[in-house]
């Protein structure tokens, strides 16, 4: 065996640049705490700072997978253009960097939310640890994402988690918050053990934990048995978890209503795109076994989702529970490229989680900005009583949160419509009638709660008090954005399906 | 760039942009403007609509208007298409559509007295939604359109609606929610199985979604034909409403505002059997002929209880509820009688219940505003101090019975006499609704405006006044002109609703 070298090229730092901002930024932050300066003047600059470096890896990661595109579609005959760095452990192509700013994108719209959102009597003097977590947790997605053998998306993953574990958790004085951070910890290091074990069983029985790209995957299946199959399975169950899909979703509405609102929407949506795109890597490595399962577990997933959200009168867990039906819809997605049988088949049903995980990041990061926004005036939680009449008292938050709810109930014209049509067509073209035919019914289901919210927005009347906040401030700006997205890819759907398809997965 | 400008400019692009376009200026606009905005809006759209009457004239054959560019592509091999166009099955409704909303909206203001600006916004979505539906020729456009269409009603009877309103707008919403999700899925395979690929991978038949293009390939295999078939029809089923789906209607009318129940009946009850004639006819000919009896069964239970089920009504807007069940209960039977006669009555009964079901809907309206009760029981003799209203009244419920001169009978004749052609005994019990129909709206009519004025309260009522008698003339007088002088409407829908026959027809007897 030959000794490992390790290199460090200007190409790796330029091309890894995002990830040298986050790190870096990270440490800065966490500097300016021992500083000796002024408490708002500390709070304010190490949040505009981490706001700003995001902003900078965003828009970085995003002029990059423009220019992969434009190569990509200059040189066809490529069939996609990747770059390798870090001596070959981390890897960009077009679909990783569109992960990449799924998770970025997340990231920055909590940092948007978080500026107006975190108090100064309660969260004073800790903002730095705050934006410190709020760094590492997409450097901690993207590894997982880019992550060329198990070890980085492992490590990634783990950076990710305990990020979200501490931040979860950061209101300590409040109990709830508490209880969810150690739920999340106890299980979520439960999952990192599956995903170990799993890495460590693949390796014995294959004798290699490298990633195989997604094309040479499809094209030549890996045979994947006994021991190292059972690895595999293990690494797919642990990121069951981590996606919150059935059997494993019991954590996530404590956690999802404990933790502040900002990091339930970062957690929402950039943990599961993290996850659902790992799970896409690996999906040619799992076992035929387990993948008969999936359907199954789409379909519990999708019920222990839709019905579980029926019951629900505080905002966050309901959004919590419909996360979980999304989790349901997007594997689906999943199962559909599991049952590919070449390259261009699963191509397709890559095309459709892609796009499902953009447009329920779209949708369900700009609800929960509506809910931080209102949560802001008033310590009181976001309940279906809370929010009787607001309708009348602030027009502006009522038909967003109306908008957003309707694109993850996937009503026409919005995203959402466009991210169900897509999952349940390619199970339709995949030849699973059953668990298309039931998701869609379920998904109706979903409308039942979805609506509930908008019954007592816009038909009740107002109660006495107006308990929330007048003005979104900041979050005003990543929420219209959200809005606009939402209504644009819902009216123009080619933008997102057109880049998709010649991306070169 | 020329596609946009086609797109925006030609007529279905208008009929359907124009009143988003207002509601979008509506937010701009000051609230106090808001119902003159919308009049002039929804006038407008008529104005531009109308000339779609003249050019495409009787004997007409075809889709007139025709805009066809592309939307998104790649999805399950097809194209998805924005592809509108009006032919002699949607022009009608069209029509009805555009001539109906500028109505409802100049009669809004006299029972819509809170949150005014938001209810012509949603006036003026459900506008485009409904035009969009009647114009889409492409199977996923129709879905868009048919989905677009739930949010506004569920906000006009959420909001407006009477005290159980809540109730009536989710039941609605979910009810038709999931009726036309089972349409999507029936969709999607129609789409997936329409491209045909050849044992050695080449293309044999290049997919699509086009309506009129899939009504000319030949039809699907038995088994998944059945079940698009169904899926299809049960979705339309519920909107029509079809017994027993049609437990949301009465609830959805009764609570909703005059207006949400004028547009609920006159337009969108419309869009289940416009479905019927558009999609389950043409694209699942056998499935449709084999199917027909066991529906036209359902059809003729409809007539049957839902005029039973008006009689017993103590409630003049439940009673007229109910007697749409029974009215939509003909249209059904004569789609799915599929005689010549029978389609072309189904239609235009289609457009007579809008016209005097609508009036009617007004009505009760009206009297609502000023008593505050719909109670049978509450009025009597009242033709005595209000003139006018009684008149109107009388026009109304005549032409829901189908009195000869008013176009209710020309509507149910027609699918009374090509039913009797193909299914006699149909056409008999059918006709035992006519009957029905009679007694229950006569004696509706009788217990309202006749006999002694003996309750203090009505004796002080206003007749109506001018702006209620400028919504209600021009309902009188189609009314009247399509029961005289029905070659006009009848010209129009004849080429194309001879060749949905056909097809049906001729591909029966190919199979045998």
């Amino acid at each position: 065996m030959e000794p490992l070298k390790f290199t460090f090229t200007a190409g790796d730092a330029w091309l890894g640049m995002p990830l040298i901002l986050l790190a870096l930024g990270a440490v800065l932050v966490l500097f300016f705490q021992v500083l000796p300066m002024e408490e708002g003047r500390r709070k304010s600059l190490s949040g505009w700072l981490a706001l700003a470096l995001l902003l900078a890896a965003f828009l970085l990661t995003a002029i990059r997978t423009g220019a992969l595109y434009g190569l990509n579609t200059i040189y066809p005959e490529r069939k996609g253009f990747t770059v390798s760095l870090f001596n070959e452990a981390y890897s960009l192509d077009t679909a990783q960097l569109l992960g990449h700013l799924v998770v970025l994108g997340a990231a920055l719209f909590t940092a948007f939310l978080s500026l107006p959102f975190l108090k100064k009597d309660e969260d004073g003097g800790r903002e730095g640890e705050y934006y410190a977590l709020l760094l590492l947790m997409p450097l901690g997605g993207m590894l997982m994402i880019s992550g060329a053998d198990l070890m980085v998306c492992f490590l990634g993953l783990e950076i990710l988690s305990l990020s979200l574990y501490v931040l979860t958790a950061f209101r300590s004085r409040r109990p709830r918050g508490v209880e969810a951070g150690l739920k999340y910890f106890l299980l979520g290091a439960f999952a990192a053990a599956f995903f170990i074990f799993g890495t460590a069983l693949l390796y014995a029985g294959k004798g290699s934990i490298q990633l195989p790209p997604f094309r040479i995957q499809w094209d030549v299946p890996p045979e994947v048995t006994g021991i190292a199959g059972l690895g595999a399975a293990m690494i797919f169950a642990a990121l069951l978890f981590k996606a919150s899909l059935f059997p494993f979703q019991m954590w996530t509405p404590d956690v999802y209503q404990g933790a502040p609102t900002p990091i339930t929407a970062l957690m929402s949506t950039g943990t599961k795109a993290a996850a659902f795109v790992l799970m896409v890597s690996v999906a040619g490595l799992v076992p035929r076994e387990v993948r008969y399962a999936v359907p199954a577990l789409a379909i519990l997933t999708m019920a222990a989702g839709n019905f579980g959200a029926i019951r629900q009168t505080d905002i966050k867990r309901m959004l919590a529970y419909s996360g979980i039906a999304h989790a349901g819809y997007i594997l689906v997605g999943v199962n559909s490229i599991m049952a590919g049988t070449s390259w261009p088949d699963s191509q397709l049903g890559i095309r459709a989680v892609y796009i499902y995980l953009i447009v329920y990041a779209l949708s369900n990061l700009g609800a929960l900005g509506v809910v931080a926004w209102l949560e802001r005036g008033d310590e009181r939680a976001v309940t279906l009583e809370g929010l009787q009449g607001l309708a009348s008292r602030h027009p502006g938050a009522a038909a967003l949160l109306a908008l957003f709810l309707l694109s993850l109930g996937g009503i026409p014209p919005t995203a959402g419509f466009l991210g169900k049509l897509l999952v349940f067509s390619e199970a339709f073209r995949q030849h699973f009638y059953v668990l298309a035919g039931l998701g869609l019914l379920l998904s109706a289901v979903s409308l039942y709660y979805y609506l509930k919210v908008v019954v007592y927005m816009y038909m009740r009347p107002a109660g006495e008090e107006d308990a929330f906040a007048p003005r979104p401030g900041l979050m005003a700006f990543p929420i219209g954005l959200s809005a606009a997205g939402v209504l644009l890819f819902g009216c123009v759907p080619s933008i997102l399906l057109d880049f998709l398809l010649y991306v070169n997965l | 760039m020329a596609d946009i400008l086609t797109l925006l400019f030609g007529m279905p692009g208008i009929l359907v942009f124009l009143p988003l376009l207002g509601a979008v200026g509506l937010l701009m606009a000051p609230p106090k403007w808001a119902f003159r905005w919308t009049v002039a809006v929804t006038l407008a759209v008529f104005a531009f609509s109308v000339p779609a009457w003249f050019g495409y004239g009787p004997g007409a054959e075809g889709v007139a208007y025709e805009v066809n560019l592309p939307w998104f592509a790649d999805f399950l091999g097809v194209e998805v298409r924005f592809h509108m166009g009006i032919d002699g099955l949607s022009l009608l409704l069209i029509l009805l559509t555009t001539f109906l909303t500028p109505l409802v909206v100049i009669a809004a203001p006299g029972h819509i007295r809170k949150r005014e600006r938001e209810f012509c916004f949603w006036m003026l979505v459900m506008e485009a939604g409904m035009l969009g539906t009647f114009l889409a020729l492409d199977l996923f456009l129709f879905y868009v359109f048919w989905e677009l269409m739930l949010v506004p009603l569920y906000f006009l009877i959420g909001i407006w609606g009477g005290p159980r309103r809540i109730y009536a707008a989710v039941k609605f919403f979910l009810y038709t929610l999931a009726g036309s999700l089972l349409m999507l899925g029936a969709i999607l395979y129609l789409a997936l199985q329409s491209t045909k690929i050849g044992p050695s991978g080449e293309m044999l038949q290049k997919g699509t979604v086009q309506v009129l293009e899939l009504a000319s390939r030949p039809p699907m295999a038995w088994t998944p034909q059945v079940l698009c078939f169904l899926a299809f029809t049960l979705s339309f089923a519920i909107k029509v409403p079809l017994f027993p789906f049609h437990t949301w209607l009465p609830d959805a009318h009764v609570e909703a505002p005059t207006s949400g129940s004028v547009i609920l009946a006159g337009v969108l009850l419309k869009m289940g059997t416009y479905g019927m004639l558009r999609f389950c006819a043409p694209l699942f000919p056998e499935a449709f002929a084999w199917f027909a009896p066991w529906i036209m069964g359902l059809g003729l239970v409809g007539i049957v209880y839902g005029a039973l089920l008006a009689w017993a009504q103590e409630d003049m807007k439940k009673l007229v509820a109910y007697s749409s069940i029974s009215h939509l209960g003909f249209v059904v039977l004569g789609i799915f009688a599929l005689t010549l006669m029978s389609l072309q009555g189904g239609l235009l009964q289609m457009v007579n219940h809008g016209l005097s079901t609508g009036a009617l809907f007004l009505l009760v309206g009206m009297i609502y505003e000023r008593r505050h009760t719909r109670r049978i029981a509450d009025f009597g003799g009242i033709a005595k101090v209000m003139p006018v209203y009684a008149f109107f009244l009388l026009v109304a419920t005549l032409a829901a019975i189908g009195l000869p001169g008013t176009n209710g009978f020309v509507g149910e004749f027609m699918i009374l006499l090509g039913t009797f052609e193909k299914h006699p005994v149909f056409a008999v019990i059918g006709a035992t609704g006519v009957v029905l129909g009679a007694l229950y709206m006569l004696s509706m009519v009788r217990r309202v405006l006749f006999g002694p004025l003996d309750k203090k309260a009505n004796e002080e009522l206003r007749d109506i006044g001018w702006r209620e008698r400028g919504v209600l003339i021009p309902l009188a007088v189609l009314i009247f002109w399509i029961g005289v002088y029905p070659s006009p409407f009848l010209g129009r829908m004849d080429k194309t609703l001879r060749k949905i026959q056909q097809r049906v027809v001729n591909i029966q007897a190919g199979g045998k």
